[in-house]
């Protein structure tokens, strides 16, 4: 339970940074560090959302 | 050997294959609805992945994607990326839950899932019905998206030509066995698309580089604005573009029902991971092909490209034609799963929903009314894609928007579970979607359905609206049941 907790917070978190830090950071961004915090960003949810997944519970019960 | 030669000989060796391949997987045993549409919850991991994978990913990426990327920037991976950070969380987070409760309760078609949430058996009819209303259009995109790509790919007036080859591959591939058929030759398209890519953008990187272009066109892109967030993407048009395919993964039956497919727990684990490593390759490949076109534009060694559609097929013209060819068919292909995907879920929707529910007939004759039902839906799409009937054709970019009440009312559905039959809830899931969709189908008539999704309502971007009005029907719902419980 404390995992999907923490799971469900931190892809709310992602997906608030998607949306904010494009804009209030890197709106004016000249180099591709825009493209890749995305990409980074994506990267880091991945691993992260692997890592859950690989702990499915509820669902053999 | 010329360019008509080599891309009629590739399209023939593509379709052969697929062909083959539905055939053999024809010798699995269709009995019931449940073998015909979701594979009688026995695919294996790796099909179901790359299927899911195949059928998110249409027409629109390889060349719709590249010409965004290459007007507007970085932020046209940003939204994209969007949707596969929200998708990569949904799976994790709701897969388990629906692939087992679509197991315990015999889900075939989702909207008999959503029916069955709140217990109201005609409430599939309702879903069924705005399923077709919004995914027919979008079905006949990639319908025209076969055609005009047979065209660009021959350099011959076949666009005709290219509708029938789409629509006979289709009632094969797809009616033959249902999902597996389906699913077998999304596999094969599958990887033919993330190969003809991958192959794509390697031969981009090269010739791009010669003398340097590529690294000097970067250079000169920093002085612009596409390497941030540039003009076209305001917040509002940011949100208003992300928010339907942010829940793609819950709205669109075509999706929703991949995942009741994988036959055990593994299975479904390996679909998300599959599914996510497809599509972050995929996404990158693409965008990175817009960012470089453009870079190459700007270095002087393309034209400046007015026209978005155009990017692919102007970068293609350089390449060696057997790559060209390759890639045109990846496009096909793309357009080809995602289609096939939609005519079999939408005729889940006839033959379960509408003919079961209010016939009652056997599983032996909705099969066949099924099988029917694909090839009558393939001639409307074809008609449509022929005709270019123009509003039709503009509501495919809605698609996702007009689906987008099914959001709440499904994600509540999962989480509620039996709380969500009693009576305030049940009454408000059907005015939450009779609500969402008129709004989204009304201000798209209002406004044409290219501009709707831009105009906002409000002061709110229209799909942000319509995901709120939805949301907020459901949840003061939920409010008043708590109050009459207390």
């Amino acid at each position: 339970m404390r995992a999907d907790r923490l799971y469900l917070l931190w892809g709310l978190i992602v997906l608030a940074l998607s949306y904010t830090i494009p804009y209030l950071v890197l709106r004016d961004c000249k180099s591709l560090l825009l493209y890749l915090f995305w990409l980074i960003l994506t990267v880091a949810h991945l691993i992260v959302s692997l890592t859950y997944i690989g702990r499915w519970r509820e669902w053999t019960d | 050997m010329d360019r008509l030669t080599a891309s009629l000989l590739t399209l023939a060796l593509y379709l052969i294959i697929g062909t083959v391949i539905a055939f053999i997987s024809r010798k699995i045993g269709i009995k019931t609805t449940a073998d015909y549409y979701v594979a009688g919850y026995k695919l294996s991991g790796i099909l179901a992945a790359i299927s899911y994978a195949a059928t998110t990913y249409s027409a629109f990426m390889m060349v719709g994607l590249v010409g965004l990327t290459y007007k507007s920037g970085v932020g046209a991976f940003g939204f994209e990326i969007t949707y596969l950070l929200s998708t990569i969380f949904l799976l994790s987070y709701v897969a388990p839950k629906v692939w087992r409760l679509a197991r315990e309760r015999k889900w075939v078609s989702p909207a008999e899932m959503v029916a069955d949430l709140y217990g109201i058996k005609h409430l599939a009819i309702l879903v069924a019905v705005i399923y077709l209303i919004a995914l027919i259009p979008y079905a006949s995109a990639q319908l025209i998206a076969i055609g005009r790509t047979v065209k660009g790919m021959t350099g011959s007036d076949i666009y005709l030509i290219g509708i029938l080859i789409g629509v006979i591959a289709a009632l094969i591939w797809t009616a033959l066995s249902g999902m597996w058929s389906l699913a077998s030759t999304d596999f094969y398209q599958g990887l033919w698309m993330i190969l003809a890519a991958l192959g794509f953008i390697i031969w981009l990187f090269s010739w791009g580089s010669e003398g340097g272009a590529l690294w000097d066109g970067f250079e000169r892109l920093s002085a612009s604005d596409l390497l941030g967030m540039s003009s076209i993407w305001s917040i509002g048009t940011f949100i208003a573009y992300t928010i339907p395919w942010m829940f793609f993964a819950v709205t669109n039956p075509q999706v929703v029902q991949k995942i009741y497919t994988p036959r055990d727990e593994k299975a479904l684990r390996r679909l998300v991971t599959l599914f996510t490593l497809f599509g972050l390759t995929y996404t990158v490949i693409v965008t990175m092909a817009g960012l470089m076109g453009r870079a190459l534009s700007e270095a002087g060694k393309l034209p400046i490209i007015k026209i978005g559609d155009e990017v692919t097929p102007t970068l293609l013209a350089h390449a060696p034609l057997p790559l060209t060819v390759f890639v045109f068919t990846s496009i096909v292909a793309a357009a080809m799963t995602t289609m096939d995907a939609i005519v079999l879920t939408l005729s889940s929707a006839i033959s379960r929903d509408v003919y079961q529910r209010t016939l009652g007939g056997t599983d032996r004759k909705a099969i066949l009314i099924g099988r029917i039902s694909i090839l009558a839906l393939l001639i409307v799409l074809s008609l449509v894609a022929y005709l270019r009937i123009g509003f039709i054709v503009d509501l495919s970019v809605l698609a996702s928007a007009l689906l987008l009440p099914l959001a709440p009312v499904t994600l509540i559905g999962w989480f509620l579970g039996e709380r969500a039959k009693t009576k305030p809830i049940r009454y408000a899931a059907v005015l939450s979607l009779v609500v969402g969709f008129l709004t989204g189908l009304a201000w798209a008539l209002t406004h044409g359905a290219r501009k709707s999704l831009v105009t906002p309502i409000a002061g709110l971007p229209s799909t942000l609206f319509i995901l709120l009005v939805s949301t907020l029907i459901m949840l003061l719902a939920i409010l008043l049941s708590e109050v009459r419980k207390s």
